[in-house]
């Protein structure tokens, strides 16, 4: 089948590869229908993850055909349409049983690579390096979906593909970064980062009541789609303006209520910040540039929550904890739960609360996935979001 | 080789019970000395930098005074001269401390190699799986074959690199029901080992707490020169992988494969 691998920093190559195999029990096999481009698959992209290997298949945002199922798989069978969560999680560890699908205690075969890194293991995830399992992930015809009865969710007839498509990843982790920030009425909500997973951050914060919502970015496409089709009700290009000093307009000198940060490890900024921190990042004395994040910490109002879905990989330098403890701040984070959002966004989609393919630029066959991560890093032709179909 | 060979025979005194207590803190001691020295010679070198770079942020020109330069362009290579001094300083302190922050204590590097996890079971169907002998191979990876001997001893068969295998007879010395199992090897194993799994019940109704407690001599001779593998670290991330599939047989099942396994499979098969 063909697959899009990884092979290095900036090189990615769609090739041929065995197809995948019926390895568990409750395994299945999904022939691919439509994949996205991730933001955090920019973090692979850019050589910021470690623990690739070349030849590695990309993507964990993925749908398509059950076209085999292994002997314990109950709950699907050959040809029903399904959309699959990036976290692989088993459904019956502690983890799983609260809910807390991500951090899933039995699907990292390589969980002492990350209790190196972080202390403890997450769970593996689909195609995003060995450290996280070392499975394969669906930028391919075909992708082998481990636990295959907790995972997928089944599409209703009459949904199309790009409608559930972000169901896999991006929907839910906007979704949960605006329910960690436990909106209350009245909430004012800024977002850090119009991209993808910003836009869906936004238009969630909206979806579960808050009253005003504002997007930071410096891309003015961005911006204008967070206004136009997300719901934000304020924009901030923080290359035009100060941006604290802009928040603080905004919200009558409190700061805003809850911060998201949707920009992670890659953050840009103008200055001397983002000179420091590309330099230590280039020492190797840090491994993410928090810029969002102490910008969010900085902005947001004293009792308020700092609510974090951006990719961090490892340590961070000037982390402003006095900042967090003396306004007693509450931090909140994680990879998405997704396993758990699944039915009611699902719901939502069918209402017709919210239709996710608004954040949807390009269409490419996934032969051209390598031109479409191009794309997607260097913002050109106002890039948000690439659907390969296969 | 020597330091080496010394090493060797102290651990079988230790072994032996024959090694004193000043006899460990000498083997520990030598092993700390150096990495302490490069990390006191990093944080000085960071802090003298960080000092160097503020006397000439701050007061150049009595800094200068101080230092024995009076000339200007001299001056401004000395004030650049220390600029690149905290710099470097900072630089080898932040390295040493971030290669810090993430390493485990090192005391832990001393003494048997532990791992624990906690699994959904009671402790006695964990403690059952486990004393089941014939289960040892389906989770532990390097454990070619066990065999169960008619003296109740059990004969242990394990992979090790190069084609070659370890192999020992061990017996259970302690074991009681839904709580402990303690083994330990015979004479003339190839590793002499010793060991105990404990089962306890997890605060909370979280299942049962899988405790693991090993403690070994590498191998003389030929094979010692391939005991790398044995080498605590490398024991210790076995251990943990070994538990971690125990956690899948009996959470899930089955061990969870990832895909990595089959390119692996695959590229080796393109290597013969």
């Amino acid at each position: 089948m063909k697959a899009n691998c990884w092979y290095g920093k900036r090189d990615v190559r769609v090739e041929t590869v065995p197809d995948p195999q019926i390895l568990n029990r409750s395994d299945a096999i999904v022939r691919v229908t439509s994949t996205a481009i991730c933001g955090s698959d920019l973090h692979l992209y850019n050589g910021l993850i470690p623990s690739m290997q070349k030849g590695d298949v990309l993507g964990h945002e993925f749908m398509g055909e059950v076209v085999e199922v292994g002997p314990a798989v109950k709950n699907l069978k050959v040809g029903d349409r399904v959309v699959v969560p990036f976290p692989i999680a088993c459904g019956v560890c502690a983890m799983c049983t609260r809910e807390l699908f991500s951090l899933c205690e039995n699907s990292n075969p390589n969980a002492w690579m990350a209790e190196k890194l972080w202390g403890h293991s997450p769970a593996g995830l689909f195609g995003y390096s060995h450290l996280l399992g070392g499975y394969s992930g669906g930028q391919a015809e075909y992708a082998r979906v481990p636990f295959a009865d907790v995972g997928p969710i089944k599409v209703p007839e009459g949904l199309r593909d790009e409608q559930v498509l972000f169901l896999s990843d991006i929907f839910p982790t906007g979704y949960m970064g605006a329910e960690m920030c436990g909106i209350k009425p009245g909430d004012v909500i800024a977002v850090w980062g119009a991209g993808p997973v910003g836009q869906f951050a936004i238009a969630s914060a909206r979806l579960l009541g808050a009253e005003r919502v504002i997007a930071i970015d410096r891309v003015p496409s961005r911006l204008a789609l967070a206004a136009t089709r997300a719901g934000a009700t304020d924009t901030i290009n923080y290359e035009e303006v100060d941006l604290q000093d802009a928040l603080n307009d905004l919200t009558g000198g409190r700061g805003p209520d809850a911060c998201i940060d949707a920009v992670g490890t890659e953050a840009h900024t103008h200055g001397p910040v983002y000179a420091y921190d590309r330099a230590k990042q280039a020492l190797m004395l840090e491994s993410d540039r928090p810029i969002a994040l102490r910008q969010a910490i900085r902005a947001c109002r004293n009792g308020g929550t700092v609510s974090v879905i951006g990719v961090y990989g490892g340590f961070i330098d000037k982390f402003p904890m006095g900042a967090v403890m003396n306004r007693s701040l509450t931090i909140r984070t994680g990879q998405c739960h997704v396993q758990r959002y699944l039915r009611p966004l699902l719901e939502r989609i069918q209402a017709g609360e919210i239709d996710p393919s608004f954040v949807i630029t390009h269409r490419l066959p996934l032969n051209e996935a390598p031109r479409g991560f191009e794309m997607f890093l260097a913002k050109t032709d106002n890039c948000e979001k690439v659907v390969l179909q296969a | 080789m020597e330091t080496a060979g010394t090493e060797t025979k102290e651990a079988r005194e230790l072994w032996r019970g024959q090694a004193t207590d000043a006899d460990l803190n000498r083997q520990e001691g030598s092993a700390r000395a150096l990495p302490r020295a490069i990390g006191r010679a990093a944080i000085g070198l960071g802090l003298f930098g960080i000092g160097l770079g503020l006397a000439e942020l701050l007061a150049p020109r009595r800094f200068n005074r101080l230092i024995g330069v009076s000339d200007k362009r001299r001056a401004r290579m000395a004030r650049l001269a220390g600029a690149l001094g905290a710099v470097l300083g900072a630089t080898v302190a932040g390295a040493y401390v971030a290669s810090r922050a993430s390493r485990r204590s090192r005391a832990r590097l001393a003494g048997p190699v532990r791992r624990a996890i906690t699994v959904a079971s009671t402790p006695d169907a964990a403690y059952r799986f486990w004393r089941d002998l014939g289960n040892l191979p389906k989770f532990m990876e390097r454990l070619e074959s066990l065999e169960r001997l008619a003296s109740g001893r059990s004969r242990w068969r394990l992979r090790a690199p190069a084609g070659l295998a370890l192999t020992w007879e061990a017996e259970i010395i302690e074991d009681r029901s839904a709580e402990i199992i303690r083994w330990q090897s015979v004479t003339g194993s190839d590793v002499a080992n010793r060991g105990a799994v404990r089962f306890r019940p997890a605060p909370g109704s979280q299942g049962t707490e899988i405790a693991v407690e090993l403690e070994y001599v590498p191998p003389a001779g030929a094979l010692g020169r391939l005991a790398s593998f044995l080498s605590n670290e490398a024991v210790e991330v076995q251990l943990e992988r070994d538990l971690r599939r125990l956690k899948q047989l009996l959470e899930v099942g089955e061990i969870v494969q990832s895909d990595a396994r089959i390119r692996r499979e695959r590229e080796r098969g393109e290597r013969r």
